[in-house]
């Protein structure tokens, strides 16, 4: 798998300047991107533009060098709210791909059960979505995502949505979810924290919808926030970013 | 419990104000003599307009035969309505140029259709249905339009990004998630089909309610006119609460919603 971005643009008929500008960016089987950025920079725009639910003013996506024309389940996306079906049960929502894919019956059951049992909701198989919680919700989205097996799984603030603490637990859990799926991610955030737990590599964008700055993250997993080096680490991207929001706030008041 | 006990509340209610209604015509029509007998229908009057019309065997055939045109006219105007709503869901363009004039037909009066539904089909069964037709289709057609374009986008691209695409981009999330607001739709096409029905059978002469109602007329018989009224109006209650609203919960709570 190899997820290739080369000078991508992405203008908006509505705006007055560039969402994204000049993009580049390679990811490799397995990788866990995190993208970072003060709110405004094209972050989801981005994710969206993989994903193929929207497409490039200029420049090119590559998926194992076929360049992206529309939406497939061969780049799932798990959104910021949960968007399950509510008329669907859990384990027919984690189904549904599933479905459309062609799969035997067995099959879908076999697969829905098994991610069901990983996210640790098996026995509300039968539910419906509205008597769940925020966080139960948004771990039947991650099994609906992962039952598809994806090239690459595309995550748009999946926890923006959440309280504090159940983002907290809910972040060990898909950290050791993915120790075990090895899958190709592509997250999108606003918390430094979240990329620095997650990352193999974050990506910085500006105000003004380009990369800034690229950082390898090569603490060993499971991580932890405790520990000195991510404290550090998490201070210095803090103050980068912070860097970039004084930007567009000045650029603002410039326009004023 | 709280149930027998509003249908209690109810059966009072209705009861005192059948006897408020008596007083009422005994008052200003026996003993004060203000309004004249003909003009002001009374409850007993009615009760002995139900025996008659039950008697010759009128009521039930022309219940029977009114309900058997609004369920066609009824029919009818869910397929049209919603292959018009779909059209004004797909072709974007031609629906902004189309928009206004079914927001119109919508508004107009069915009973304005009468005369060309008498001309063009005769005094008959089609003329009935024709009116009804052009009574409710708009408005099935305007909520069709509305139901679909309410889906929460967030469903389709979640669906798109899971692999569909096309038909059943509808058959598995468009039509299951604007179902409730479709359902609401229904009933208010329902509501529309069943007045221009009636104003379809009070303009020609076929057996029905309409036409029950316009011989009360004819025969100055105004309690024949309110018991028809009434019938009216219980039937319509009644197809709401048994038929619309019971297929409303079953279908919303099998969806979850």
């Amino acid at each position: 798998m190899s997820l290739t971005i080369e000078h991508l643009y992405k203008h908006f008929p509505s705006s007055t300047r560039s969402t994204l500008e000049d993009i580049n960016l390679e990811i490799c089987e397995g990788e866990f991107i995190c993208v970072i950025g003060p709110s405004g920079c094209g972050k989801t725009t981005l994710l969206n533009l993989i994903a193929g639910l929207e497409l490039p003013t200029k420049g090119e996506i590559k998926l194992d060098g076929n360049a992206i024309t529309g939406a497939g389940p061969d780049r799932v996306v798990m959104f910021q709210e949960s968007a399950l079906f509510p008329w669907l049960s859990v384990a027919n929502n984690v189904k549904f791909g599933l479905k459309i894919a062609g799969k035997s019956k067995q099959e879908q059951e076999q697969t829905a059960m098994h991610y069901l049992k990983l996210v640790q909701l098996a026995h509300f198989k039968d539910y419906r979505c509205h008597e769940l919680s925020g966080g139960m919700k948004q771990r039947v989205a991650l099994a609906r995502a992962l039952a598809l097996d994806s090239k690459v799984l595309l995550m748009d603030e999946p926890f923006a949505a959440l309280d504090k603490q159940t983002r907290n637990m809910l972040r060990d859990e898909i950290q050791s979810i993915f120790m075990k799926t090895k899958k190709t991610v592509f997250f999108i955030t606003h918390s430094v924290e979240e990329a620095v737990f997650f990352a193999d590599r974050i990506i910085m964008l500006s105000v003004t919808g380009k990369v800034v700055s690229e950082f390898k993250v090569e603490f060993p997993r499971p991580r932890h926030i405790e520990n000195p080096d991510f404290i550090e680490l998490r201070a210095m991207l803090l103050k980068e970013i912070r860097k970039e929001v004084e930007k567009s706030a000045q650029s603002e008041y410039d326009n004023n | 419990m709280t149930i027998t006990k509003a249908v209690a509340t109810q059966a009072v209610f209705y009861v005192l104000l059948l006897a408020a209604w008596q007083g009422l015509y005994f008052l200003c029509v026996s003993v004060l003599g203000l309004w004249k007998p003909y003009a002001f229908p009374n409850p007993i009057g009615v009760w002995k307009s139900l025996c008659v019309l039950i008697e010759q065997n009128m009521l039930f055939v022309a219940v029977y035969h009114s309900l058997k045109r609004a369920i066609i006219g009824f029919l009818l105007s869910i397929l049209t309505g919603v292959v018009l709503g779909f059209f004004l869901v797909k072709f974007k363009l031609l629906a902004e140029a189309f928009k206004p004039l079914i927001l119109g037909f919508q508004t107009l009066p069915s009973i304005c259709w009468v005369p060309f539904a008498i001309l063009w089909f005769g005094l008959n069964e089609t003329a009935i249905i024709f009116v009804i037709l052009m009574g409710s289709t708009f408005s099935i057609a305007l909520s069709v339009d509305m139901a679909i374009r309410n889906v929460n986008p967030l469903y389709i691209k979640a669906a798109k990004t899971m692999g569909a695409k096309g038909l059943e981009l509808y058959t598995k999330v468009i039509c299951p998630a604007s179902l409730p607001s479709l359902i609401t739709g229904l009933k208010q096409g329902w509501s529309f089909a069943w007045r221009s029905l009636m104003a379809g059978e009070v303009m020609s002469a076929s057996i029905g309610l309409g036409q029950a109602l316009t011989l009360g007329r004819d025969l100055a018989d105004i309690n024949r006119v309110m018991l028809i009224i009434i019938i009216i109006v219980i039937l319509g209650v009644l197809i709401e609460r048994f038929i619309f609203a019971g297929f409303e919960e079953k279908i919303l709570k099998k969806m979850g919603y």
